[in-house]
């Protein structure tokens, strides 16, 4: 096991160090820069090392700049995987009990549908049906200027809960409908995906004989399929959402840019645009090793829910 | 490509519809130039946002409706089809052909090579297609060119991982040592054994990796990473008509319709490859 863990940080420490080494070729193709050399890697590593992660146009620094719009990201990210896991899990859990039935066949619809729609179709879709025809939700932003929540934690729902005072309970609620939206958007294709995998994991575990026997023995169903056939079923689902973590970071870019949500996607994307080229450059390569950190911790996951895997050479 | 393969295929309730759709869509684009009935770019004062014909007010000489400038929207799917899906195929092509070669050299050359040329693949994973969009458009200036390599470079741990894994499962069979005991050199060893039974999973893998570029391409365009502004690509359809989504839904609604449509049929083409390659279906 701690071989096994070991291997895995030294992974990811050379991981991180393709990042950085990618970032800093990159930068170096900008006509101003000098030809690429060692020398200018390791001074560029070192810099990075002391957290010093460039000067955007205002004189701040980068990092202070992504770490303010971080949490707005991570909250959004955080509900949309909540409810792709509640719903996805279930349903692809219930596709499998019943294969070959309606309901698989339903979810199985879904799935393909949840796969092939355009993500920033499908938001502008939701925004004409209930911001603009119903009204029922605001069109853009995290909370109505009205309310002056003091940024204690950085995530709206937690902070409007913190606050205190006569007008908690609105902003809260205020917070909650304007996070509705984009979380649906965003939490449409890991829902899909999760559903997906989730029944073809649950329909070979359910097969299996182990199963057979357990039911044998008289163990309650909803036990066998919820606790013993779901957990061996969950190490395929991670893999594969480790794996398309890089397409969940697309979606959650163009979510951002369209709600005008303040997270990290919008950010490059507005220094972008402003040509704030030292934010763009800083910005991209701190996002990716969030990436790089997440996928790790997603394998430490994986390491953790098989039993089998856990001491075994890869 | 044996019958039983073709039957299997054939069995899968929507393979053929979404098969013919699949290829009707690239008829389309491919005709798209000789079939359109304006010129997509061609700005007409007198036609502006004008809707479907079947809606109050359409005009039959502009079937699908005009948008905030007068450009015929049917002239200008037809044309952004050319340009999306021309551009996924190359993204889709550079992927392949960059994920398969490295990936037969980790698979082949295994221990340090491998190790190198994994570890390289999850320092791509990092990069969500955006973000290299951005990089390489700050890099080499933005344009078409940086969004379908951005698109494939994305895409290219995908492949890599399909033939990487692949080459190390079959090269512990038997058949393979028996080859090799037959004194095949190590190419004809790869082109004829190995690669014959590669080529399924990669396929299939293509086919969904094809969608996921179609998806990417139109997502750039729409963030204007991609193609410059008056090009009728997919995506961009979408950004210009924005602004416009309550007075001429159908601006908004008629792009990502061709979108959804085009990658649904990729990935029902895909799907039922996967179950006729891998009748089990168990693996994503």
């Amino acid at each position: 096991m701690t071989a096994r863990l070991g291997r895995q940080l030294l992974a990811l420490l050379s991981t991180l160090l393709g990042v950085s080494l990618a970032c800093y070729l990159l930068r170096q193709q900008m006509p101003e820069q000098a030809a690429p050399s060692v020398l200018g890697f390791g001074r560029y590593l070192l810099d990075l090392l002391q957290g010093q992660f460039g000067l955007d146009q205002n004189g701040d620094a980068v990092l202070h700049g992504f770490l303010a719009v971080l949490p707005a990201s991570l909250e959004l990210l955080v509900s949309a995987s909540l409810l792709a896991v509640l719903i996805g899990i279930p349903a692809g859990v219930s596709a499998a009990r019943r294969h070959q039935q309606w309901l698989d066949r339903l979810v199985g619809a879904f799935t393909l549908v949840g796969y092939s729609v355009p993500v920033f179709w499908w938001a502008l879709l939701l925004v004409l049906w209930f911001s603009l025809t119903l009204d029922w939700t605001p069109v853009s932003g995290r909370i109505s200027f009205l309310f002056d929540v003091e940024a204690r934690t950085g995530f709206i729902l937690i902070d409007t809960w913190l606050a205190r005072d006569a007008y908690a309970l609105e902003a809260f609620l205020d917070a909650l409908r304007h996070i509705l939206l984009p979380t649906l958007v965003l939490a449409l294709l890991p829902m899909a995906m999760i559903a997906r995998v989730t029944r073809a994991a649950m329909v070979d575990a359910l097969a299996a004989d182990y199963i057979r026997m357990a039911r044998g023995q008289g163990i309650p169903e909803w036990r066998l399929v919820w606790i013993y056939a779901l957990r061996n079923a969950s190490q395929p689902v991670v893999a594969v959402l480790s794996l398309q973590l890089s397409a969940l970071i697309t979606g959650l870019m163009l979510v951002e840019s369209i709600f005008s949500w303040p997270g990290v996607g919008k950010w490059l994307l507005d220094a972008l645009s402003r040509g704030d080229y030292a934010i763009v450059q800083g910005g991209a390569l701190l996002l990716a090793i969030v990436l790089v950190v997440m996928n790790f911790s997603m394998d430490l996951l994986r390491l953790w829910l098989s039993p089998p895997e856990r001491g075994r050479r890869r | 490509m044996n019958s039983r393969f073709v039957q299997r295929f054939i069995s899968h309730p929507a393979a053929l519809p979404a098969l013919f759709g699949l290829l009707l869509i690239l008829l389309l684009a491919v005709l798209g130039h000789a079939l359109s009935p304006f010129n997509p770019v061609l700005v007409d004062p007198h036609a502006q946002l004008l809707p479907p014909m079947w809606q109050a007010g359409g005009v039959a000489a502009h079937p699908l409706g005009t948008d905030d400038l007068g450009r015929d929207m049917l002239s200008r799917l037809l044309h952004g089809a050319r340009l999306t899906m021309g551009s996924a195929t190359v993204a889709l092509l550079l992927a392949l052909v960059a994920g398969v070669l490295l990936g037969s050299i980790a698979g082949l050359a295994g221990g340090l090579p491998d190790l190198l040329l994994r570890r390289c693949m999850d320092v791509l994973l990092a990069f969500p297609s955006i973000l290299l969009a951005i990089l390489l458009s700050l890099a080499f200036g933005g344009g078409m060119t940086a969004c379908v390599m951005a698109v494939a470079i994305a895409l290219t741990p995908h492949f890599f991982r399909v033939c990487r894994d692949g080459l190390c499962e079959e090269l512990g069979k038997d058949y393979v040592s028996a080859a090799r005991l037959d004194g095949a050199g190590p190419v004809s060893l790869y082109l004829q054994t190995l690669l014959p039974n590669l080529a399924a999973p990669i396929v299939v893998r293509g086919t969904l990796a094809f969608s996921t570029a179609i998806l990417d391409i139109a997502a750039l365009g729409y963030l204007s990473l991609g193609a410059p502004a008056p090009t009728p690509e997919w995506g961009n359809l979408l950004a210009s008509a924005h602004d416009f989504i309550q007075l001429a839904p159908w601006t908004v609604t008629l792009p990502g319709l061709a979108i959804l449509v085009t990658v649904l049929c990729a990935n029902l083409v895909g799907d039922a490859l996967r179950d006729a390659v891998n009748p089990r279906g168990a693996n994503p």
